[in-house]
């Protein structure tokens, strides 16, 4: 996936709203949070600006090293002196066993810096700090028709065997999901000046607030965590929204308990990040991604802290062994994986990663797209990697219509392109594409088999993949993998004969 | 079917339309003219498919009343016989990966219903009580229901699978016409192109081994 492809990006129109006075957040508290504290200095802030002006896929100047077992602190020194700046292991930040995030600003060359690491005897692997996006194409259709998804699935009979996935705890590795109703002080740039502005954030009021557990932020601070970029909220609530409320719309496993771990950087986090560290001047609208580094430490974060399901709907087109590391002790530890195969089907359909690890590791699943008429839709990448598919939505198959429709943060109160004092606190319709949006169908569904009583990644992929009904040629094939999954037909099981 | 159901109507009409037979005090085995017996019984099944029971039911021997009719001394000691038990059980839907059975939770009926049509031979008896011994075999035909929960038109289960049967037994004189008994036999059915936990644990023989206690009455 290439820097500019596939992306959730930030242009004009991206939600398709139709009002939202029905969808209105819950009512702006006054509070005031205690200073934050970032987790982004200055130095890095620039990294990611230079990623962003120059194209690269991933954070000039960082590196993700993992060393051989038993690799002292000594031997760790002699391994980061073959590189030209000599650092020393102080600037190894820890993320996973043996593994760290090296930071080396005086060579942003990071592709060389990782070559040379891994020559070394210490080392047993090192890669650039890959930067992962989004995997959602913007959908800018007005409004139109709701959630063909879940009729698409038969959700509605699956609901009557599984009410909802309660007692699961879900991980959304994404953009974050608001977690608290409060209004801080941020600086940004208004275009002569920083200045600071209290932006108000909201919990979606189409979501439970009690269902919202033990998120955490990995990029942007270390204060609650806030989504002031929509992705995350909208791939949350395919998991997840509170359904049967007479409000908006349903997630698949709606009892479930979501937990939101924030580890990609939008526009608006750079930009209060640059104002914040006294940098002048808009970042560019590409600023932002979703470093390795974080990513991999969520994912272990998630695995250690009682989540049996984690969504990743984000990738690149670059092998990192990191995260397929952090995948591989996920599923270890009995997590099953969902994962979004990827959008650039028209754009070389290269493959895809962390997707293309599923294949190989029981208990991940890399997840297609398909749109109203269960037709692969237009920008989903194909492979041997895609091991599964699930509604993701298709204008091409459907116009506007053919959207995947969740409760979102209101567009236009923050679009960047216009906004310059924005607010991410009222609600309305937000539609979108990709299988950004289709991997968190996958999520729920197996939210809802292990609270059926499913309690492995392997057994949850196994039941998935046996159920799933067979689209596009007979058997397994590159377009669907097994094909369309089949919750009602997944949690019916088996009897004795049949 | 319907040619069985004749059959069986012809043997019950044969039965009770035949002329009572003197006794000389011994059991119906013993006299030329044609005899009948009905009997009642109680059945164990320990099913083949154990694995595949166990896992939706939680046992593998399942158990149920039945009953039956038998003409005797058709020739010499030939008897035929038709007999039907009903073997009722409940469970759970599951899932089967790797031999590890995951609960489901979603209730489930089953029910076998073992319909035989045998013939066999009756022994003379055997010291002062006169006890019987018999042996025989033939046809079985197994209806399998199954039902659960949330299930919709058309996902219930309602299907007969052909087998055989074989079987040996006693029979003890109690008192006037009644008689006691025992019998152990061995079933065969197997289902084509099983699914559910039975394609799960590579089993499809629905048959098992039986004992039965009986209570019969002759004529």
């Amino acid at each position: 996936m290439t820097a500019t492809s596939a992306r959730l990006t930030v242009a004009a129109g991206v939600c398709a709203l139709a009002g939202f006075l029905s969808m209105q957040g819950a009512p702006v508290s006054a509070q005031q949070a205690p200073p934050p504290q970032f987790l982004t200095t200055p130095a890095q802030l620039m990294a990611m600006e230079q990623a962003a002006s120059q194209k690269l896929n991933y954070v000039p100047g960082e590196v993700i090293v993992k060393f051989r077992a038993g690799v002292s602190v000594g031997q760790q020194t002699r391994a980061l002196a073959s590189l030209r700046s000599r650092p020393l292991p102080d600037r190894l930040q820890w993320i996973a066993d043996r593994t760290a995030r090296l930071l080396v600003p005086e060579d942003p060359d990071s592709i060389g810096v990782a070559a040379n690491l891994a020559r070394q005897p210490e080392v047993e692997y090192a890669q650039p700090n890959w930067l992962a996006r989004p995997s959602a194409v913007p959908n800018d259709t007005q409004y139109a028709a709701r959630q063909w998804n879940f009729s698409l699935l038969d959700m509605p009979r699956a609901w009557d065997i599984n009410a909802g996935g309660a007692g699961i705890t879900v991980a959304v590795i994404d953009t974050g999901l608001t977690s608290v109703n409060a209004t801080y002080p941020f600086k940004t740039w208004n275009g002569t000046a920083i200045v600071t502005a209290q932006m108000p954030f909201a919990i979606s009021p189409d979501m439970d607030a009690a269902r919202i557990t033990g998120g955490r932020d990995f990029v942007f601070w270390n204060g609650p965590v806030l989504d002031n970029h929509g992705h995350g909220t909208h791939v949350s609530g395919t998991v997840a929204q509170t359904t049967n409320n007479n409000l908006g719309y349903a997630g698949v496993a709606y009892n479930a308990k979501i937990m939101p771990l924030k580890v990609c950087l939008s526009f608006w986090d750079i930009q209060i990040l640059w104002a914040e560290a006294g940098i002048t001047g808009y970042p560019s609208l590409q600023s932002g991604g979703c470093p390795s580094s974080a990513t991999v430490a969520a994912i272990r974060y998630a695995a250690d802290n009682g989540a049996k399901v984690i969504n990743l709907s984000l990738g690149g087109t670059d092998d990192s062994p990191a995260d397929r590391d952090a995948i591989a002790y996920a599923t270890s530890r009995g997590v099953f994986v969902a994962m979004s195969a990827g959008n650039e089907f028209e754009d070389g359909n290269p493959t895809t990663y962390p997707a293309s690890y599923g294949l190989a590791l029981k208990g991940a699943m890399a997840v297609g797209a398909v749109g109203r008429s269960s037709q692969r839709a237009y920008y989903s990448s194909t492979g041997n990697f895609v091991e599964i598919a699930a509604p993701g939505g298709d204008s091409r198959d459907g116009g506007a219509a053919g959207a995947i429709y969740q409760a979102g943060i209101f567009y236009a109160d923050y679009n960047p392109a216009v906004v310059i004092l924005p607010r991410f606190d009222r609600y309305g319709d937000t539609a979108l594409q990709g299988t950004s949006m289709a991997s968190p169908h996958v999520a729920g569904l197996a939210a809802l088999l292990m609270s059926q009583g499913v309690t492995t990644p392997a057994a949850v992929e196994a039941l998935i993949t046996a159920t799933a009904k067979d689209l596009g040629d007979a058997g397994r094939d590159n377009n669907f993998g097994a094909g369309l999954i089949q919750p009602r037909v997944a949690l019916r099981g088996f009897g004795l004969v049949r | 079917m319907s040619r069985r159901c004749g059959a069986l109507m012809c043997v019950v009409a044969l039965l009770w339309a035949a002329p009572a037979w003197a006794q000389s005090g011994g059991t119906p085995s013993t006299g030329s003219k044609l005899g009948g017996r009905l009997f009642g019984h109680f059945e164990w099944q320990t099913m083949t498919a154990k694995e595949s029971v166990e896992a939706v039911t939680g046992k593998s021997t399942l158990r149920g009343p039945g009953g039956g009719a038998e003409v005797q001394r058709l020739w010499r000691g030939v008897f035929a016989r038709v007999a039907v038990s009903r073997l009722p059980e409940t469970g759970q839907r599951v899932f089967v990966f790797e031999n590890e059975v995951f609960p489901l939770g979603t209730p489930l009926d089953l029910t076998l219903i073992p319909i035989e049509a045998a013939v066999g031979w009756r022994f003379k008896p055997i010291g002062s009580r006169g006890i019987v011994p018999y042996l025989g075999g033939g046809a079985l035909f197994l209806k399998y229901k199954e039902s659960s929960e949330a299930d919709t038109s058309g996902e219930d289960i309602n299907e007969t699978y052909n087998g055989f049967v074989v079987f040996g037994g006693l029979e003890v004189p109690v008192w006037r016409s009644l008689s006691a008994g025992g019998e152990v036999g061995w079933r065969k059915a197997e289902v084509k192109s099983p699914g559910g936990a039975l394609a799960a644990f590579g089993e499809k023989d629905l048959g098992g081994v039986t004992m039965r206690v009986m209570l019969s009455i002759s004529r």
